[in-house]
């Protein structure tokens, strides 16, 4: 398999900032979406900071995606604003598409063309220069596979394709529908490769994820989704000191372990007192975990 | 609308649709019914005879023998100078029957002095020789002044512009290409054009078209390649077929509203349907209700039939097609049958918008 090309420049038409210096890429106040007696988003609110990569974490019908369908302006709120770039979904969706571009969780190509057909039906419709298809596939490590049809890809290389296609306007706000959906280890890491690389270039990424560890990895900040409502919203490291159980796993003497909850007196108290009796072989502690968090704001696992 | 949206979108339509055998099927099968009927129902000719005429002097015989034929049978006039030469091209097989014209012919008939006119036929039997002789009485007679002993009238035992008099006025190749030509144009707007749009949203490639361009923008695109489709087909239909209309902008425009009115039909199965799959099972509903009227005005049906066929915009179609291709009023009624296609045209746009509106919302 091709290896992916790192993104080391990025070079993106300047775009004059549409309100005061450093307003937030994204903001969203009290969004609501119904869908007749649903509430599928229930009066969310955040911004996203230009460059920051936003996770939103959630169960299947959590509003994850039907959030990223108004703020790709292909859904219509019920009532609330969303802005992306200082602009109104609703309102100025001709300003916003140009500057967005979307990954979806459906490997939504046409199947009969190539990938570089694909690319340059995409770059024609943005009015994107042809030579970039090339510069796109080389990015996503596709250059060999490029005049193959696409539906000989496999599934990761059509999630790379698609990377490559949300790239070809240049996005200032990149959005992810679980990105590395039912990809293998190797492709899922190759993904968050490339969403990392993209951020260092100045894009901002909005995520949506079932996988903690990958929010975990790649977020500046995530926010935990539950029936529409935002449950929780800060920085992973902020939310597992805040809900997170930290633990240490303790070898003894004998050959047995046990596992301590940090926080928890007890524990402590127990601990002090195989360390007195010099029975403690290792201890290694362990970080509480998003899924941790997600458990104890609400109540399952995703 | 953004035009460089609709053409991009219009042109990847273009160029995969010869990656998809579905709607390859779909524009060739009825340009290869077109192609069959060329091939096993030849058109019915008029008999043509070719008559060489040797006369040294003007005569008036060979355009009183066409007067005669009528449009019955071509005739055809090789005149040569000489009696040697009439022999010559009949024996040649160039003419089906000769005439030696003695000189002074026409004045010798008209003062009834009975001059000798030769019949030059070729070995074997010749309907042509067969036909002329025969003729050649009456002609005289006319040159001569004569009445006929009694005026024989020829009447078509069917009463003119039924139905069969139709057939047989156009022939029946004629009549099935015209058929044809309206399949087509049914499967170009009510298969072909559903198929490129409810497979955009069915396996949401339309979600990334609508990443920058609109629902319009997407419908408009799939409504010009169905319009790029009949503009290249329905003209190589009738290439192919050898068909000419006589009355051009009738018939353009019978194909215009026709095309016009399916697309409406098209775009609101589309709406209708969440799948391909769906698209197959119920599109043929549509066809059929197009389509088959068709062949109904061909039929001498009981009258109250012919009025529910007069209802379907496929049966009004075919009549101003049969209008304008033969260039005669063979059914009339042309304000009620573009009357019958543009109501059905407003009945489908109103309830595909009132479908997009609810999809919207």
């Amino acid at each position: 398999m091709a290896t992916m090309a790192v993104i080391t420049e990025w070079t993106r038409p300047a775009v004059p900032a549409p309100r005061e210096a450093a307003p937030p890429m994204i903001a969203v106040d009290g969004l609501i979406k119904r869908y007749g007696q649903v509430k599928a988003v229930d009066g969310i609110s955040f911004t996203v900071a230009r460059g920051e990569i936003f996770s939103l974490l959630g169960h299947n019908g959590a509003g994850k995606t039907t959030t990223i369908r108004m703020l790709t302006c292909q859904t219509r709120p019920t009532s609330g604003t969303a802005e992306v770039g200082g602009f109104n979904c609703v309102e100025q969706p001709e300003r916003i598409k140009p500057r967005i571009n979307l990954v979806s969780q459906n490997q939504n190509l046409y199947e009969r063309m190539s990938g570089r057909e694909n690319l340059a039906f995409f770059a024609s419709l943005y009015g994107t220069p042809p030579a970039r298809v090339a510069e796109l596939m080389r990015i996503v490590g596709m250059t060999e596979a490029a005049g193959r049809r696409v539906k000989t890809y496999s599934g990761g290389m059509k999630q790379r394709l698609l990377i490559a296609r949300a790239l070809v306007n240049q996005p200032e706000v990149l959005f992810l529908d679980e990105p590395t959906a039912g990809l293998d280890p190797a492709s899922a890491k190759e993904v968050r490769t490339l969403i990392k690389d993209l951020s260092r270039t100045g894009t901002t990424v909005f995520l949506t994820t079932h996988y903690m560890e990958e929010a975990d990895q790649l977020s500046d900040r995530v926010a935990f989704l539950a029936h529409g409502k935002i449950i929780a919203l800060d920085t992973p490291r902020e939310l597992k000191l805040r809900f997170g159980h930290p633990t240490a796993k303790v070898l003894f003497d004998d050959r047995s372990e046990t596992t301590i909850t940090l926080a928890s007196s007890d524990d402590a108290t127990r601990m002090a007192s195989w360390m007195r009796d010099a029975k403690v072989l290792t201890v290694h502690s362990q970080e509480g975990t998003l899924e941790d968090v997600f458990i104890a704001l609400a109540g399952r696992a995703l | 609308m953004h035009l460089r949206i609709i053409l991009a979108i219009a042109l990847k339509d273009l160029k995969d649709a010869v990656r998809d055998g579905r709607i390859l099927m779909a524009l060739f099968m009825p340009l290869g019914f077109g192609l069959i009927y060329n091939v096993a129902m030849p058109d019915v000719q008029k008999p043509s005879i070719t008559v060489a005429i040797g006369a040294t002097d003007p005569t008036v015989l060979p355009i009183v023998l066409r007067t005669i034929a009528g449009s019955a049978v071509n005739l055809k006039f090789n005149t040569v100078q000489s009696a040697a030469l009439v022999r010559a091209q009949v024996e040649a097989k160039k003419a089906d029957v000769g005439l030696v014209i003695p000189a002074g012919f026409d004045a010798a008939v008209a003062a009834g002095s009975a001059p000798t006119l030769v019949v030059v036929r070729p070995t074997g039997i010749s309907t042509g020789a067969i036909y002329i002789a025969s003729a050649l009485d009456g002609a005289l007679r006319s040159m001569a002044g004569q009445h006929a002993p009694a005026v024989i009238a020829t009447e078509t035992a069917q009463p003119a512009h039924d139905a069969v008099s139709v057939i047989s006025n156009l022939g029946s190749r004629k009549f099935l290409v015209l058929g044809t030509l309206i399949l087509l144009i049914a499967m170009i707007a009510i298969y072909v054009l559903p198929i490129i749009l409810t497979e955009e949203f069915e396996k949401k490639t339309a979600d990334a078209l609508l990443m920058i361009g609109t629902q319009l923008d997407v419908v408009t695109a799939k409504v010009s390649v169905g319009l790029i489709y009949l503009a290249v087909s329905v003209p190589l239909l009738l290439l192919m077929t050898r068909m000419a209309p006589a009355n051009v902008p009738l018939f353009a425009a019978a194909v215009v509203v026709l095309s016009v009115t399916l697309i409406g039909v098209g775009l609101l199965l589309a709406s209708l349907v969440r799948s391909v799959s769906q698209l197959n099972t119920w599109s043929s509903i549509p066809l059929l209700v197009v389509v088959l009227p068709v062949f109904f005005v061909a039929l001498n049906l009981p009258s109250w039939v012919q009025t529910a066929m007069a209802a379907m915009p496929g049966s009004q179609a075919m009549r101003l097609l049969v209008d304008g291709f033969t260039g005669q009023a063979m059914y009339g009624g042309w304000m009620l049958a573009f009357g019958v296609m543009a109501a059905w045209a407003g009945i489908t746009y109103a309830l595909l918008i009132r479908t997009l509106s609810h999809r919207v919302a």
